[in-house]
């Protein structure tokens, strides 16, 4: 029961503080802005989205395909760098591609921070959970009010848990106001289904966004406990608040950058030049065949003549094919090794950034709204199913449809008998009924898959609660409070 | 005048040491030391592309034997002021190839984007200098009124012969000296770093043009002080002030630019063309370099993709004009400006190609009349081209009268927001209640 009070003096005392009040047109103002960003971007993209993927569809032929991504629905929780990563995939049997671009009509200019709730959560909330908590002790012992509680019945335990309680008391109704600030524009623009499973995710986010903020409002009680003044601790909070929000993410993206270099572009192209100059040779091996031996040979009857000709043209066809395919492996396994070595290194700055709370509920909400990389490891997977599957029909709509495709090659005129070799064989061009062809549907990150993502990220959130409480509450048993 | 000195001297000393001061300039000077060396990696890398891509163009005028095949490359060399504003970057392309006649011209980005897995930020100098300095001058200057009067001094200090104007400038002064020492530190750093960019020698002119940056983040803190000591002389107690100086800097910081964009993206949509989806090669990147002659739908393509092209350059035309509306998006396209990594510098790059675009057909033509039966057709025995006259594919870089000349309406901006925030900071101060309660 005395928590209870202590927790209802605590919330009361918040909600009448200056800071609160001036903090609290800000913040919502803030999260409007934000909101009406992030449905104008959802809008953007849900229309890019269908023109990309009508016109994929009636591009796709017997050569390649492109799969489209579609925008996550909740992309407006967690932004994740959706307009950075790739928009589309492309599909050739037997391989899947990121695209290249030229300069394309990708959107231009970038703020260099992105309004989005996470961003607000990691920014304002937990900003305002530590103003409110840097003086829950220490500012009661420079009012002298301290020492008076504890002369009451009440235990240093009790003491904590009412101030915690008091703070989550105040912060809990504000992130539901702010969610729905958020959803209210959301909702009425019409780009948002809001199916039962997106219910269930913006409750997971709700749910981690508390965790979140109570870990840092502990983090204040710690601080308010550890030192005497309160301006001492409030130096302490922001400090290690900097450090946590904006200096680690930002430290272990420079460091991977620094240490572990990015795979070179320019080496690419060179190994891509040499896989094309083996090629080459392969095909130039063609030109020192010498045909006038085979049709000048003296002791040789018209037909044997033929016969070796045809024999030669098949060998000559079946070479180059080899050295086609060949080829398309290679820049298969280069272009994959590089793309590899990016997501190895995207994936050692998570691992660096795990150091920090505000990154891991970034990573979390990530995981669990299903954006950003989280989305793009998806679709890549998805499009490797997919990619068995068009390959399957290719190959059978190749062979019945093969008069049609556009052969382009070369061949060799000596002695009047021309011989052939084929540098590549065209299906892009070639007409068939599309109906038959597998569709693909960007499946997105299924919740269980999310939650599977985020349960060490939510693990770690909580362990870091509780090991902030027993901080405090070892700092506070031993605080002086006289 | 010695009074506001030592109020001035009073309030450097105390910023000096205190411990925010050190924290926000320790964290930028390691963050610019670590981004310039990210910056200094990709610039190597660029000039290395840079330099191979005007050797393949020459490689391919040796190897041309008809004039069909001629072709021009023009190549916009990486810019090692962009260690300072990185920029539009690659986003317009800096690789433009130019088939006279024959064809329309192509734009090609010579790197490709990077998809990477986290934020995506860029660690050019002027985004970490507007990012931790903003920060700075509000944590700097939301609490000297405000704070004295908590403290009580405010009151001791208006009693004697001290007016209030005075007060005021010697705060300012004061704010303004401290946050010169980081800026100083931060320009060192800079030239050094500058130092080690291939290509970059100093020229005086680079050095009026850093120099020029740095005066202008100058100008745009002055504003922020003044806006932080307004938020100061708005409220009672130094948190309010703290609340308040923290929302002016999201607002700056976070909200703005990201309006900014969103009004561009909404008044200047570029379209989403076929050209986004289409342009690929099947093979991907090895063979969509492969010489086929460009026919019908190719010239609809680049037609296309030359409307999507103008459309971004009206986008990002509008987006650093909303920047004249606020001070730290104002110092960001002055860098910009100033660096030559601007929008209008992507947009000459562009217009020198069309112009030597324009030489290039006249020298086709010529040529044709001359040689009429080497158009598409070749003879070993013809021996090489004829290659006399052909115009050179140089890129002219923007003089600095011309940059000056662009920078002009953002330092006005800078002053009248820097006149604004002084007067609305002083009426503010004149109506303060300094009584300590």
């Amino acid at each position: 029961m005395v928590v209870w009070t202590i927790a209802t003096r605590t919330f009361l005392r918040n909600i009448y503080d200056l800071r609160f009040l001036t903090a609290l047109p800000l913040m919502l103002g803030v999260m409007g802005v934000s909101a009406f960003l992030s449905v104008s971007r959802m809008v953007e993209r849900q229309h890019t989205y269908n023109q990309l993927r009508s016109i994929a569809w009636e591009t796709a032929n017997l050569e390649s395909v492109k799969l489209v991504r579609r925008p996550a629905s909740l992309s407006f929780l967690y932004d994740g760098g959706e307009d950075e990563l790739p928009r589309y995939l492309i599909v050739t049997p037997d391989f899947v591609d990121y695209p290249i671009e030229e300069v394309s009509a990708r959107a231009v200019v970038e703020p260099f921070v992105r309004l989005d709730w996470v961003f607000v959560v990691v920014y304002f909330y937990s900003l305002l959970a530590l103003l409110l908590t840097f003086d829950s002790i220490s500012g009661q012992k420079e009012r002298r009010t301290l020492s008076m509680i504890l002369a009451q019945p009440v235990s240093r335990n009790a003491l904590l848990l009412g101030s915690y309680l008091g703070v989550l008391l105040t912060l809990l109704p504000l992130l539901l106001i702010g969610f729905l600030i958020y959803l209210l524009p959301i909702q009425l623009s019409g780009v948002w289904a809001g199916g039962r499973d997106d219910w269930v995710r913006l409750l997971l986010v709700l749910m981690l966004s508390l965790l979140f903020v109570s870990a840092i409002a502990l983090l204040g009680i710690l601080a308010s406990a550890s030192f005497e003044r309160s301006s001492t601790s409030l130096t302490a909070a922001f400090l290690v608040w900097t450090l946590m929000t904006v200096v680690v993410p930002n430290a272990s993206e420079l460091a991977v950058n620094i240490f572990v270099s990015a795979p070179s572009f320019k080496a690419l192209q060179t190994q891509i030049g040499t896989a094309r100059a083996e090629y080459r040779e392969n095909l130039s091996h063609f030109w020192s065949m010498d045909i006038a031996r085979i049709v000048n040979h003296p002791g040789l009857t018209p037909q044997q003549r033929e016969q070796r000709l045809a024999e030669f043209q098949a060998g000559i066809l079946q070479k180059n094919l080899q050295a086609i395919t060949k080829y398309k492996y290679a820049l298969r396994r280069l272009r994959a090794d590089y793309l590899n070595r990016h997501a190895f290194r995207a994936a050692l700055v998570r691992r660096l950034q795990m150091l920090s709370p505000s990154a891991i509920y970034q990573h979390a909400v990530e995981s669990v709204v299903g954006t950003g990389q989280a989305h793009l490891a998806a679709f890549t997977k998805a499009a490797e199913n997919y990619m068995h599957a068009y390959t399957t029909y290719v190959t059978q709509k190749r062979e019945e449809l093969k008069d049609q495709a556009k052969t382009h090659g070369f061949g060799i005129e000596e002695s009047g008998y021309l011989v052939r070799s084929v540098t590549w064989i065209d299906y892009s061009q070639v007409e068939f009924d599309r109906s038959s062809m597998p569709r693909f549907e960007d499946p997105g990150v299924s919740i269980s898959q999310g939650l599977s993502f985020a349960l060490i990220d939510c693990a770690l959130l909580a362990f870091l609660n509780v090991f902030l409480f027993a901080l405090a509450y070892r700092m506070l048993v031993y605080y002086r409070v006289h | 005048m010695a009074t506001i000195f030592e109020i001035a001297q009073k309030r450097l000393r105390l910023s000096l040491i205190s411990a925010r001061l050190l924290l926000v300039t320790g964290v930028m000077l390691a963050l610019m030391v670590g981004g310039g060396i990210t910056s200094h990696k990709r610039h190597r890398e660029r000039q290395e592309l840079y330099e191979a891509a005007k050797l393949a163009h020459l490689f391919e005028l040796e190897d041309a034997r008809y004039y069909q095949a001629v072709r021009l490359g023009i190549e916009r060399p990486p810019e090692p002021l962009s260690l300072l504003a990185e920029g539009a970057g690659e986003r317009y392309g800096s690789s433009i190839i130019l088939h006279g006649k024959y064809a329309p011209m192509r734009i090609l980005a010579r790197e490709r984007p990077e998809y990477k897995g986290s934020s995506g930020q860029t660690f050019d100098f002027a985004h970490i200098i507007a990012l931790f300095m903003s920060l700075l001058a509000f944590l700097l200057s939301y609490d000297p009124i405000c704070g004295e009067r908590q403290e009580g001094t405010l009151q001791l200090c208006l009693a004697n012969t001290l007016s209030r104007h005075k007060l005021m400038i010697g705060e300012y002064l004061g704010c303004l000296l401290s946050l010169s020492v980081p800026l100083l530190l931060a320009s060192i750093i800079t030239l050094v770093m500058l130092q080690f960019m291939v290509g970059f020698t100093l020229t005086g002119e680079n050095a009026l043009r850093v120099g020029l940056i740095f005066l202008s983040a100058l100008l745009s803190l002055s504003a922020l002080i003044w806006l932080g000591l307004c938020c100061s002389a708005l409220s009672r107690e130094t948190t309010t002030a703290f609340i308040f100086a923290f929302g002016a800097w999201v607002l700056l910081v976070a909200v703005y630019p990201n309006l900014t964009l969103w009004i561009a993206q909404w008044q200047r949509p570029v379209p989403v063309t076929r050209e986004a989806l289409s342009s690929e090669g099947v093979f991907g990147l090895a063979l969509s370099d492969r010489q086929e002659l460009p026919h019908e739908t190719e010239k609809m393509l680049a037609q296309a993709r030359e409307q999507a092209l103008n459309a971004k350059l009206a986008q990002g035309q509008l987006n650093d004009s909303l920047k004249l509306l606020s001070p730290v998006s104002s110092f960001l396209a002055l860098a910009q400006i100033l660096a030559r990594t601007d929008v209008t510098a992507q947009r000459d790059f562009i217009v020198q190609a069309r112009q030597l675009d324009q030489r290039f057909r006249q020298w086709q033509e010529e040529k044709l009349r001359q040689y009429p039966e080497r158009e598409s057709y070749y003879k070993p025995s013809w021996g090489p081209l004829d290659t006399d006259g052909l115009p050179a594919p140089q890129f002219a870089p923007i003089p600095l009268v011309i940059s000056l000349h662009r920078a002009l309406p953002y330092w006005g901006s800078l002053v009248v927001f820097n006149l604004i925030f002084c007067s609305l900071a002083f009426a503010l101060l004149a109506r303060y209640d300094v009584r300590f309660n």
